[in-house]
């Protein structure tokens, strides 16, 4: 081995090309994450921060470049996509909760069938994981009784119970009144102080600024700015960069 | 804060709202009965409505043929509840063979695929005749020869192709971030129809399954074609030999004692089931 452990990130995309038929999303984008690290995806619509999302989940393959996790390229053709969805976690805008399942179901499904722990086992650790969360008594009610924040921490939650290394969240407090905003937030204050390691996609600028390790601003399909919020928030040095957070700003929304 | 006062309510809106519901009740059950009365007296003013009663609605005729009909409606029940099961599980099996993706199930996926073409393209009085006499042509050894045992597996052939295409459009009902949610989790595509999209599925099918359900009910008497004296053979057997109808009638009243529970436990589920979506 080369490499020790402090030199591979947690992880590395290298120049990474998606398209959807001729219409290509990443344009050969690279960017590192740190164990521990919480960096934040933040561009116009369009620019890529859900694709890139997807593509670390597996749940679209890429056309070129690599993605790899601990040093292993997971992008690879027939890599077991399975082994990698089992440490890292995401969450989706619109929640993609079970509707069909009770909370408590929806939270152990996946501990109990893929990880093989017992039901018993399963439902204490989602019960201390709901308990955690302000959602202990919500455990035995179905998805459509709850509100929608609550509905986004019982999806995160969800990918909790796997004990992922690593937690992607893809604009989850896009489809949410303003008034829920705070609760889902306060929730991934929590997992950052716990050392997780997170990737975000989100419009909440206020909200990224605070939380971020770092902040890529993605353009066009690739990392068009890195660095710390107070770089690129107060001193952003690229001029789509400096567009972007100005329109935002006029918007009200910085 | 201060506990939040009752709902309010004007008294004046409500009588308002109140009379004309009262009103609209009035009428429903006044033209309803009007018609009724209009229906049945056209009818029994017809010129040959006494010749039509006498050989359709005798009550003589009903007693008489009673003892032959309804043993034969027995076996039409026995025919449906066989044929049932089997065709869920043959239409389940169909339609997820369909929605597979993995090149080595490839022939399997293609055979289901011809299977419901075919089958959907040949009405079912036609396949009841085909097996029930083609079948024990063939004269092959170890096989069985009964027209009702060829018969209930031509219904089970034939309705198996339509509860395979009512499935299969259940499974597409359901959203693909369903799929993508279950595999972000590490299922794979197995556990992830097997715990969150069939479920899912099956439940919104239920309506459209049991109006199938009712329909085969009904087509249990093709296999009379065949010659096996279920309620349609028993009742024209009666007919027959007596020159009068109301055997007949008596064979499609049993038919409707069997499925407009049905129909109404149909409407029942998914009123139910609505419910349920919310909670």
């Amino acid at each position: 081995m080369a490499q020790t452990q402090a030199d591979v990130p947690k992880l590395r995309l290298t120049e990474v090309h998606k398209a959807f038929g001729d219409n290509s999303v990443l344009r050969g984008m690279s960017l590192d994450v740190d164990e521990h690290e919480v960096v934040t995806l933040i561009g116009p619509s369009g620019c890529g921060k859900s694709t890139v999302l997807r593509c670390i989940n597996l749940l679209e393959p890429i056309d070129s470049g690599a993605i790899l996790f601990d040093g292993d390229d997971v992008s690879w053709p027939g890599y077991d996509a399975n082994a990698v969805r089992r440490r890292v976690g995401i969450v989706f805008q619109s929640f993609n909760l079970f509707p069909h399942m009770s909370v408590v179901d929806n939270i152990t499904l996946a501990p109990r069938k893929v990880l093989g722990r017992s039901r018993d086992v399963a439902t204490e650790q989602a019960m201390q994981l709901l308990t955690r969360f302000g959602l202990a008594e919500k455990a035995d009610d179905f998805p459509d009784r709850l509100s929608g924040g609550q509905q986004q921490r019982v999806a995160i939650v969800r990918a909790l119970a796997m004990d992922p290394e690593m937690m992607l969240f893809d604009e989850v407090t896009s489809a949410l009144d303003p008034e829920l905003v705070a609760e889902v937030l306060e929730v991934i204050r929590g997992l950052k102080d716990a050392g997780l390691t997170m990737v975000l996609a989100t419009h909440e600028m206020t909200f990224a600024r605070e939380i971020s390790t770092r902040v890529a601003f993605l353009d066009d399909g690739v990392v068009a700015e890195l660095g710390t919020p107070e770089q690129i928030f107060d001193a952003p040095q690229v001029p789509r960069t400096q567009q972007f957070l100005a329109r935002v700003g006029r918007a009200g929304r910085l | 804060m201060t506990e939040s006062p009752g709902p309010v309510v004007d008294p004046a809106r409500l009588s308002v709202v109140r009379r004309k519901g009262r009103r609209d009740m009035t009428v429903a059950t006044v033209s309803t009965v009007l018609f009724f009365l209009v229906l049945g007296y056209v009818v029994a003013s017809a010129p040959g409505w006494p010749a039509v009663q006498a050989s359709f609605f005798n009550l003589d005729d009903a007693r008489a043929s009673w003892p032959k009909i309804w043993p034969a409606f027995l076996l039409n029940v026995k025919i449906f509840l066989i044929a049932e099961p089997i065709i869920l599980a043959l239409a389940l099996t169909i339609a997820v063979l369909r929605g597979l993706r993995a090149p080595v199930l490839a022939p399997l996926r293609v055979v289901a695929t011809i299977y419901t073409d075919i089958i959907r393209g040949i009405p079912t009085i036609l396949l009841v005749f085909l097996m029930g006499f083609g079948v024990p042509a063939l004269q092959l050894q170890g096989l069985t020869n009964s027209e009702l045992f060829w018969g209930t597996v031509a219904l089970i052939v034939s309705y198996s192709a339509y509860v395979a295409e009512v499935f299969r459009a259940g499974i597409e009902s359901v959203h693909p971030s369903q799929r993508a949610a279950a595999r972000s989790l590490g299922l794979n595509n197995g556990q992830g129809l097997r715990y969150v999209i069939l479920p899912q599925a099956v439940r919104r099918v239920v309506p459209p399954l049991l109006n199938d359900f009712i329909s085969l009910q009904k087509d249990t008497a093709l296999v009379s074609l065949l010659g096996v004296v279920e309620v349609f053979n028993a009742s024209t057997i009666y007919a027959n030999s007596t020159f009068t109808y109301t055997s007949l009638v008596v064979a499609a009243l049993l038919f409707i004692a069997l499925t407009v529970p049905m129909a109404r436990f149909t409407d029942w589920v998914s009123a139910r089931m609505s419910r349920q979506q919310q909670g």
